[in-house]
């Protein structure tokens, strides 16, 4: 039996249509922030099982996806019309946030996990969602913890057993670090344009919303202290950033 | 005679000192620094470098260097090939005055489902965004993307610069502009251990840093193929 669910979030709305087997896990699956909607009136984008080819199809574009939990959050990351999402771990401290921007594979979700442990709340290990008025909002999916040296099995954590509440509300971006595991540490000063840099090169609509971003961005980095370089490992690395944070 | 003049399709943001540009045409933004931001915005069209220098109280050299790596970001309208030469004379002395990223795809801005293999990012096969196909699992081999003709893949290179800054044969990327999107894995690693941006910015960084007793320096580049 095929079923349709209608889901809308942050600006955008969207419906998935598949097996119903398929569809139990969806709440899972959508992004965070959002929430299923009666349609009476068919959302523009359409995601669409294909039995034959095992792959969800987008249309009108007819592009195809594997996973459609990351296709999902890609629709949201690139078609949102108000807020800016940039790769990257955030979490809040002290009313404000730090958001870790990084390419995959950068140690962000470590990162974010130890920051966790240590007092921090969970905003995200995927995207810092950027309003245009340079505040940053959580986007709390589940983290994920990739398996690797002492984790032989990948883990999964959902955001409220990581200081994540649903009232948590968006926060001036408080601080900015662009580093990535290296296991040595080493980390500078850099400037606002740099630190804006940092966050576009890993912002998701950065070809088709510049403007949005360096204006929302320029904002957010107002007085914000910034730092790039490499880090060692997760623990030592959380304890030298809290102090950071703490300074 | 043609005088220097702002590219129109430029996207520009004042922020602090710094003055941040995009530019959609070569998909790459850029952060001026502050002299290099005065003498970008003197840039329409109707001053030459020496009524820039007086405005700005500057010395010509400096207007010209600005406009040298201005013009090599491409962000000035071309000029005629005899000011051209003369810019990039001055470039010799070029200095990291523009810091350059390149803006990613939406798939590369986003984590990669399964087994991608440090140090190399593997990206879209067409139609399918986030698929992750090891390319190469060895760094310092040459990416090889036989299997998947239209990804894109990373890795990093030592690259050995003589004296003069030029890269020695055999040892280097075949461009050195090929970050595409994967800017921050540039790691200048001269003794100062400056971190640059793009590969431009790195080896602007440490031909600007080398120290005369120390005539060779090394950083590592970022290299792409299969776009």
């Amino acid at each position: 039996m095929t079923l349709s669910r209608c889901w809308q979030g942050w600006g955008v709305r969207l419906e998935v249509s598949g097996p119903a087997e398929l569809l139990d896990q969806l709440s899972e699956q959508v992004p965070p922030g959002g929430r299923f909607c009666d349609h009476p009136k068919a959302p523009e984008v359409l995601f669409q099982w294909d039995e034959i080819r095992q792959l969800w199809v987008r249309f009108p574009t007819l592009e195809s996806f594997p996973d459609l939990e990351q296709a999902l959050a890609m629709e949201v990351a690139t078609h949102s019309p108000r807020y800016l999402f940039v790769h990257a771990g955030a979490v809040r401290y002290r009313r404000r946030a730090l958001v870790l921007p990084g390419i995959s594979r950068a140690g962000k979700s470590t990162l974010v996990e130890a920051l966790v442990r240590r007092g921090a709340s969970y905003y995200s290990d995927e995207y810092a969602v950027f309003h245009p008025d340079g505040k940053v909002s959580p986007y709390p999916r589940r983290l994920s913890l990739r398996a690797g040296p002492g984790r032989p099995e990948p883990i999964q954590i959902q955001p409220e057993n990581l200081g994540w509440e649903p009232e948590m509300e968006p926060v001036p971006l408080g601080w900015m670090l662009d580093c990535r595991y290296t296991g040595r540490h080493y980390l500078q000063p850099i400037s606002a344009g740099e630190s804006l840099l940092s966050l576009f090169s890993n912002a998701v609509a950065a070809r088709t919303r510049a403007k949005a971003l360096f204006q929302s961005l320029s904002k957010a980095l107002i007085g914000v202290p910034s730092l790039r370089g490499v880090r060692s490992e997760a623990d030592a690395a959380a304890d030298w950033i809290m102090d950071w944070l703490s300074a | 005679m043609q005088l220097p003049k702002r590219k129109v399709d430029l996207i520009i943001e004042e922020m602090g000192g710094e003055t941040l540009v995009y530019c959609g045409r070569a998909q790459k933004a850029f952060c001026l620094n502050p002299t290099c931001a005065q003498v970008f915005r003197l840039c329409d069209g109707t001053r030459s470098c020496v009524e820039m220098g007086q405005q700005l109280d500057l010395d010509v050299s400096s207007v010209v260097n600005s406009l040298a790596v201005l013009q090599e970001h491409d962000l000035l309208e071309p000029l005629a090939p005899v000011k051209r030469r003369e810019f990039l004379k001055g470039a010799a002395v070029l200095i990291p005055a523009v810091l350059a990223v390149a803006a990613p795809e939406p798939a590369m801005a986003a984590s990669v489902a399964g087994g991608c293999i440090t140090n190399i990012q593997c990206g879209a096969k067409p139609g399918i965004i986030n698929s992750c196909q090891p390319c190469d699992v060895d760094n310092g081999a040459v990416p090889d993307c036989t299997p998947w003709p239209n990804s894109y893949c990373m890795s990093t290179f030592r690259v050995t610069v003589d004296g003069s800054g030029n890269p020695i044969p055999g040892q280097t990327c075949a461009n050195d502009v090929q970050a595409l999107g994967f800017v921050n894995q540039c790691e200048n690693a001269n003794p100062n251990n400056i971190w640059a941006m793009d590969c431009d910015a790195a080896r602007a960084a440490v031909i600007a840093g080398r120290i005369g007793t120390n005539p060779i320096s090394n950083y590592k580049c970022c290299h792409c193929s299969g776009r």
